[in-house]
């Protein structure tokens, strides 16, 4: 190793340890017994089930209106489809903390659209549906991005070509354009379940933190610390679980898109 | 009756397109610099959604005509469109390509036998020499039974050696069965080739259009007569 090299390498070296060692602390101090008195914890299963339900549901909102909104952003040009984009980048740059809060003062009570919602029977805010809206408003951008990026690599002329061959447009989308996306739309809809399975600050402000109804995994670890670290640990090893299987399956489908 | 009536207007991005030109010929050439158009007019005639105005007939069937608002959508023109880039639908094999539009995989067999493919059936097009891939993409654009072709730049490439193969095998191709086809070329050769008339686009306008012979009497602009003059 040259000296300029081996200087890196001790710099980047200690980035590392600072990476990995919460978490490795994390998972070599907890022993099966303790898991399992902590996944135990009513919270825990509790937490687990709801966050399983409300982020399947946000992805599901979020691949149903993400991907059209990402196929018209791919097509778009100009300066409207640059202010689109910035538009729906933003919750990637706004805290959490931020977008919670503007959740409340919309859909609260008191919110411009609070009444009209409540005089149809919805009270949004500390329901469930409020953990949902949360989670689609701040997972949904790395879904549009990678997909609108995805959508965007593929020749339109493969397109064309598909439909000079009596595809219509739809069996031209289907038989050619979703295929040659579809590690593009995998990985974003990764990125996304994973920002939606961590996410704290929006739903804490917008849902609270009710236990079975809108307390998910992250804001179970919260809650439980105050009164069993156990259960705080083993809800957090969960997690680390689900998020080293996410990365996985991301460097799997990178390493397949690259030729 | 025309194998090519054509008649549009429009502007797609920086280029303006105004192009009129009518040709019986069996083979049409459509030459012009970089950036002339033709590969978007190409585009318009095999179906893309292009802001563009006008009257399109190819053999006496109406594409577009706008003025009626008419636009048929690409799969019922029955074109055959070979792009520039080819194309190949990267995710399916060569017989998959060729199959695509006929469904039929004996047809498709029999076309990549005709284009001398055979073997090659199951590779993936990232596996294709530019020559194999060239034949295939031609394989593939026939199988569908097209009425009209359209070639964009169908030998570009290539190295000498095969592109003068290759010419000869679309020359033969071409001649047996007569459907209007529009071919796009930078190689005097090629035109010469193919050929009966040609029709010069540039800056998106048609500067001049006639056979062959009346192009090298008088070519109206440098670039037709370094063209033509070049070989």
């Amino acid at each position: 190793m040259t000296p300029p090299l081996r200087f890196s390498a001790a710099l980047g070296g200690l980035l590392l340890a600072l990476l990995l060692l919460p978490i490795a602390t994390l998972v070599l101090t907890s022993s099966p017994a303790a898991i399992a008195r902590g996944l135990a914890h009513p919270l825990a299963g509790q937490a687990l089930w709801l966050s399983a339900r409300t982020t399947l549901l946000s992805l599901l909102i979020v691949i149903a209106l993400g991907t059209p909104l990402a196929l018209w952003l791919a097509r778009a040009r100009g300066r409207t489809s640059a202010l689109l984009q910035a538009a729906v980048e933003l919750p990637i740059v706004l805290p959490p903390a931020v977008l919670g809060l503007a959740l409340l003062l919309a859909f609260g009570r008191r919110g411009p659209f609070g009444p009209a919602l409540e005089s149809i029977g919805i009270a949004l805010p500390f329901s469930t549906a409020a953990v949902v809206l949360a989670q689609t408003i701040v997972c949904a951008p790395f879904y549009v991005q990678a997909a609108r990026v995805g959508l965007q690599a593929i020749d339109p002329d493969l397109v064309l070509v598909a439909r000079t061959l009596g595809a219509s447009r739809r069996g031209a989308f289907l038989r050619v354009t979703l295929p040659l996306a579809m590690p593009a739309l995998l990985t974003g809809a990764a990125l996304a379940w994973a920002r939606a399975l961590g996410e704290f600050g929006a739903t804490l402000l917008f849902a609270g933190s009710l236990p079975g109804r809108t307390q998910t995994l992250p804001l179970a670890i919260y809650g439980a610390l105050e009164s069993d670290v156990d259960a705080a640990r083993a809800i957090a090893l969960v997690l680390c679980g689900v998020a080293f299987i996410l990365l996985t399956l991301l460097r799997a489908l990178a390493a397949r898109k690259a030729p | 009756m025309s194998a090519w009536s054509v008649d549009l207007r429009g502007r797609i991005g920086e280029l303006t397109l105004d192009v009129r030109f009518e040709s019986s010929a069996a083979v049409t050439a459509l030459i012009g610099p970089n950036g002339a158009g033709k590969s978007t007019l190409l585009r318009v005639l095999a179906g893309a959604a292009l802001p563009i105005e006008g009257r399109v007939r190819i053999a006496g069937e109406p594409m577009i005509d706008t003025a009626q608002r008419l636009a048929l959508p690409a799969e019922q023109r029955r074109v055959g469109y070979l792009p520039q880039g080819l194309a190949l639908f990267p995710h399916l094999s060569v017989l998959q390509n060729v199959a695509f539009g006929c469904s039929d995989l004996s047809t498709a067999r029999r076309l990549l036998e005709r284009v001398g493919c055979a073997a090659l059936e199951s590779r993936a097009p990232a596996q294709l020499s530019g020559g194999e891939a060239q034949r295939v993409a031609l394989a593939r654009a026939l199988a569908t039974e097209p009425h009209a072709l359209l070639l964009d730049e169908p030998l570009a490439a290539l190295d000498v050696a095969h592109r003068r193969t290759l010419r000869a095998f679309l020359a033969e191709l071409l001649a047996e069965r007569a459907r209007p086809t529009l071919l796009v070329s930078h190689d005097a050769r090629d035109v010469r080739a193919l050929a009966g008339h040609a029709v010069v686009l540039e800056r998106g306008r048609v500067v001049q259009q006639g056979t062959l012979a009346e192009l090298e009497r008088a070519p109206a602009t440098e670039f037709v007569a370094e063209l033509l003059g070049a070989v």
